[in-house]
C-alpha cells in the first residue's frame, strides 16, 4: 500500500514538473500585443481564412465612391432645386459567408461615406428608416410621432444585396444596388459593383 | 521497548502536499503561458476615440458652415451601442460621450454655430425621480438632433494569434426627418499573441 502511495506521489511530482517545463517553453512568434496600424495585416488575419478587415474597409469605400459618381448621372436623380431624399431600405447580406456584424460595418460605412461628402449632400439627403426614427423619437423626444418628413415624388429607397461567389482560390465580392421610386415602387436604377479577392 | 522508531522528517503526507504545490505552480505556469496579451480596447482607445470624434465634428463642413442664425441644433447625447466582441461597461460607454462633450467649446458653439447640447434622457429621467419640479422643466427639453455612436469589431484568429479590428461609428441624426446630418468613424486594430484569458 505504501509503495502504491509513493508511486502516486511521484506521478504527481512528475506531472507537475512537466507542466512547469511546458510553462517555460518559448512563446509562439508573432506580433506583440497592442495597437497596430489599421493598414497592417497581422499574422492572425493572414492565417484566418476569412476576408481581411482591411478589405471590408476597401469594399465599402470603393462602393460609396461609385455611388457618388454614378447617382448624379441617373436622369431622375439629376440635381435640382430641392435635395433628393434617399432612404436606406432593404440592404441584405447574401454572401453566406460574412457575419452580420461584418456586413453591418460595410453597410454603415457606405452610408457614412455618402454623408461625409459635401458634394453629395448638397444634392441628396440620406435618411434612416422610419422604424429607427420612431425608436429614436420615443427615446428622446416628448412627441414620438413622426410627421411628414419626405416628399414621395422626390424620394427613393436604396435597396441592395451583397454577394460572394467563386470557386477555388478566387472569390468575387459584389454589391447590387437599386433605387426604387418611393411613390410607385418602380426600379429606376440598378447597378452592380465588384471586388475580387484571391484566397478569401 | 524504549527503542524509538526514527521518524521520517519528510513523511509521505508532507511529500504529497509538496508535490501538489509543485503541480499547482506548474499548472499556473503553463496556463499563463509567456507573452500572452489582450486585444481588448484600452482606456487610451476610449480617450482617443472621443478626442477624434470631437475634432472631426468641429472641423466638419456641416458645423463650419453654420452661424449664429442657423436653424437650431439641440443635440441629445445618447448611450453608445456596443456591438463589438469586447465587454464595455455602461460607465465606459458614457465616458466616451462625456469626454466628447468636455472637448467641445460649448459657449462658442452656442454663440457662433447655434449648436447646443442637452442632457441625455437617462439623466433627465433620474433627476425627475428626485426633483418633481424637473418634470415641468423637462417639457422644454426638445432635442432636434441625437448624437449616436456604435462600436463594432471584427475578430480574426490563427493558431495563438488574435487580432481585433474596431470601428467607432458616430452620427448626428435629425430627430424630425431622420436625416443623417453628420457622421464619421475611427478605426483601430489590436493584436495579441499567446495564451491568456481576459
Amino acid at each position: 500500500m505504501s509503495s502504491v502511495r509513493e508511486l502516486g506521489i511521484w506521478a504527481v511530482a512528475g506531472f507537475g514538473g512537466a507542466l512547469v517545463l511546458a510553462g517555460c517553453a518559448s512563446p509562439p512568434e508573432g506580433t506583440s500585443s497592442g495597437r497596430v496600424p489599421v493598414g497592417w495585416s497581422t499574422p492572425a488575419e493572414s492565417g484566418d481564412a476569412r476576408v481581411l478587415p482591411d478589405d471590408l474597409v476597401g469594399f465599402s469605400d470603393f462602393w460609396a465612391q461609385a455611388l457618388m459618381r454614378d447617382l448624379p448621372e441617373v436622369p431622375r436623380l439629376r440635381p435640382g432645386p430641392e435635395r433628393t431624399t434617399i432612404v436606406f431600405g432593404d440592404i441584405r447580406n447574401r454572401t453566406d459567408y460574412m457575419s452580420s456584424e461584418e456586413f453591418e460595418f460595410v453597410r454603415e460605412r457606405i452610408k457614412d461615406n455618402l454623408v461625409k461628402s459635401r458634394t453629395f449632400t448638397e444634392n441628396y439627403r440620406v435618411l434612416i428608416d422610419k422604424q429607427q426614427l420612431e425608436a429614436l423619437r420615443a427615446r428622446e423626444v416628448n412627441n414620438p410621432n413622426v410627421g411628414e418628413r419626405i416628399d414621395p415624388n422626390n424620394t427613393f429607397l436604396m435597396n441592395g444585396s451583397m454577394f460572394r461567389t467563386g470557386r477555388g482560390d478566387t472569390h468575387l465580392y459584389y454589391f447590387n444596388f437599386e433605387l426604387v421610386d418611393f411613390s410607385t415602387g418602380e426600379i429606376i436604377w440598378s447597378e452592380r459593383y465588384e471586388g475580387k479577392r484571391y484566397g478569401r | 521497548m524504549g527503542d524509538s522508531v526514527p521518524r521520517r522528517v519528510f513523511n509521505s503526507g508532507s511529500a504529497c502536499a509538496l508535490m501538489l504545490v509543485v503541480g499547482g505552480v506548474g499548472v499556473l505556469g503553463a496556463c499563463s503561458g509567456s507573452g500572452g496579451g489582450s486585444s481588448r480596447l484600452s482606456n487610451e482607445d476610449f480617450v482617443e476615440f472621443a478626442a477624434a470624434a470631437g475634432e472631426s465634428l468641429r472641423a466638419s463642413y456641416q458645423v463650419r458652415e453654420r452661424d449664429g442664425e442657423s436653424a437650431d441644433w439641440l443635440v441629445a447625447l445618447t448611450d453608445p451601442v456596443n456591438l463589438s466582441s469586447d465587454v464595455i461597461s455602461e460607465a465606459e460607454r458614457w465616458s466616451i460621450m462625456e469626454r466628447l462633450k468636455g472637448s467641445m467649446p460649448l459657449a462658442s458653439l452656442r454663440e457662433e454655430r447655434n449648436i447646443r447640447f442637452v442632457i441625455p434622457r437617462e439623466v433627465a429621467d433620474r433627476v425627475e425621480g428626485i426633483e418633481s419640479d424637473w418634470q415641468l422643466a423637462m417639457q422644454g427639453r426638445e432635442p432636434t438632433h441625437a448624437l449616436e455612436a456604435t462600436i463594432r469589431s471584427v475578430t480574426r484568429r490563427a493558431d495563438e494569434q488574435r487580432a481585433d479590428f474596431y470601428a467607432f461609428q458616430m452620427s448626428i441624426v435629425d430627430a424630425a426627418s431622420g436625416e443623417v446630418v453628420w457622421s464619421d468613424d475611427l478605426l483601430l486594430k489590436r493584436a495579441a499573441v499567446g495564451r491568456a484569458w481576459d
